[in-house]
């Protein structure tokens, strides 16, 4: 779907988003929070963690699979391949040097069987996850074919998934670095979080770019001309820090009012489809983690994964103090 | 303002030797593997050249029909723009700069 244009982009995007209707994140909002409660419980006792892998990682991923219908044993599975296909740049994550190409067709492959197993099953016996209302006919009529369902299963783990794991580290570690914001957070949460939540994605930008081509030769408002064919390279990490639209662009700012970024991507039909879904996770995540390990800090410096595509963030040593010391006794 | 010893290759990025818009490639891994102040610097430089710079494709980023290269935008306006007219430009050949694999075999508009 992101890689279409219409009128085979509306199509896809006119049945899917019938499927992902806010009362459908609504229902699966309840899980965030439960979700997210249960990661922080996990680590809480330890004083010490990787903040990747254990608290960021794991809500993202959950709640996809769980929209999705994919059972919580295939979850490793799925974490493992959608890591091959955005890093397949990061040469840990490649299957030999040079072969990014193959890592990525390979693991995609893979992610469709298994969603393709789902659908059939779904099919025959839908249930209310995602999966059944997409292969099943809609009101007009509507449907995904499984060979669609497949590539909008990969697109949904690849685009949802490691986007929002990166806003959450990359917030850990924005925060960390100005306890002053933490600390105005902290101070009124359900007040400063939507602003802060569009602040984290803004700086973090969790997606550096998108490409477009050219189907005609075409002038733009600042006076360049390109040529059909032309590829051109929409960096929002840039436009994320223009000093023409925001004061002080490398200042990360909760209040920051207005906040335009593209984090994203700017408006147009391929806007971003889990934006609002995102900014759940996110608040929900940092909500659960400011009310029982309110310390919480990045203890070193982040392992960033290596790409131009993806600003990820591999691991990050996190530290706080344990809720067995610090309640008494329970 | 010591910061030059973590820069690889030669365009440091010291007051006294500032980074040219050639020195920045977008494509190259060791480019983003750059301290955070050295890569907002570079593109707080290429917000203000007059247009966008063009960048040839290395091996393994997949010459399309295209030829082989980008143009980078780094400006917010431009990046409105563009979202805002898909007719003119497309995602459909891919939204990596590579494009998608099997956009050469296969037509992507249906
Ligand atoms: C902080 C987290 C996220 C960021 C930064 C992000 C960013 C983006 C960006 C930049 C685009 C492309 C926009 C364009 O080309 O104009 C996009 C598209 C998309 N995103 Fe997200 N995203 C995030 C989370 C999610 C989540 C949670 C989901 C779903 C569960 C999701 C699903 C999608 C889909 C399906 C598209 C393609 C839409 C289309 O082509 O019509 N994203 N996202």
């Amino acid at each position: 779907m992101i890689e279409m244009d219409d009128p085979r982009h509306a199509r896809h995007r006119r049945i899917v988003s019938r499927a992902f209707t806010p009362r459908m994140i609504q229902r699966f909002t309840d899980d965030v929070e439960l979700t997210a409660a249960g990661i922080v419980d996990a680590v809480a006792d330890r004083g010490s963690c990787d903040f990747v892998a254990e608290i960021a990682a794991r809500l993202p991923l959950k709640i996809i699979c769980d929209l999705m219908g994919i059972d919580d044993k295939d979850q490793g599975f799925v974490f493992e391949r959608t890591n091959r296909i955005l890093g397949a740049e990061d040469p840990e994550y490649a299957a030999e040097p040079g072969a990014s190409g193959a890592t990525m067709l390979h693991a995609a492959n893979e992610l469709a069987a298994l969603v393709q197993e789902l659908a059939r099953s779904r099919a025959a016996r839908p249930t209310d996850d995602l999966t059944s209302a997409l292969v099943n006919a809609n009101i007009d009529g509507e449907k995904l074919t499984w060979q669609e369902l497949a590539s909008f299963f990969v697109l949904l783990v690849i685009a949802g998934n490691e986007t929002t794991r990166n806003a959450i580290s990359h917030g850990l570690k924005l925060l960390t670095e100005h306890p002053d914001q933490k600390a105005l957070w902290q101070s009124d949460f359900e007040r400063y979080a939507p602003g802060a939540v569009e602040e984290i994605v803004r700086v973090a930008s969790p997606v550096i770019y998108m490409r477009r081509s050219l189907t005609q030769d075409y002038e733009t408002a600042a006076g360049q001309r390109f040529k059909e064919h032309d590829k051109v390279v929409m960096v929002y990490w840039s436009a994320n820090r223009d000093e023409t639209v925001f004061d002080d662009p490398h200042r990360f700012d909760i209040t920051r009012d207005p906040n335009p970024h593209v984090g994203f991507g700017a408006a147009g039909p391929h806007f971003c489809l889990g934006a609002h879904l995102a900014r759940r996770e996110i608040t929900v995540m940092f909500r659960e983690l400011f009310r029982k390990l309110p310390d919480i800090r990045a203890a070193g410096e982040p392992d960033r994964l290596q790409s131009n595509f993806i600003n990820g963030i591999k691991r990050l040593p996190c530290e706080f103090t344990p809720t067995s010391t610090r309640t008494t006794g329970s | 303002m010591e910061r030059t010893g973590e820069l690889t290759g030669g365009a440091a990025m010291a007051a006294e030797q500032p980074l040219g818009p050639d020195d920045i490639d977008f494509s190259d891994p060791g480019f983003w593997a750059r301290p955070l102040r050295d890569r907002e610097a570079a593109f707080a430089l290429l917000r203000r050249q007059r247009s966008a710079p063009f960048y040839a494709v290395t091996e393994n980023l997949g010459a399309g029909p295209g030829g082989g290269g980008y143009y980078l935008l780094t400006r917010h306006a431009d990046v409105l723009e563009v979202s805002r007219r898909p007719k003119v430009f497309s995602s459909a050949s891919g939204i990596r700069i590579a494009d998608k694999p099997e956009s050469s075999s296969r037509s992507s508009t249906r």
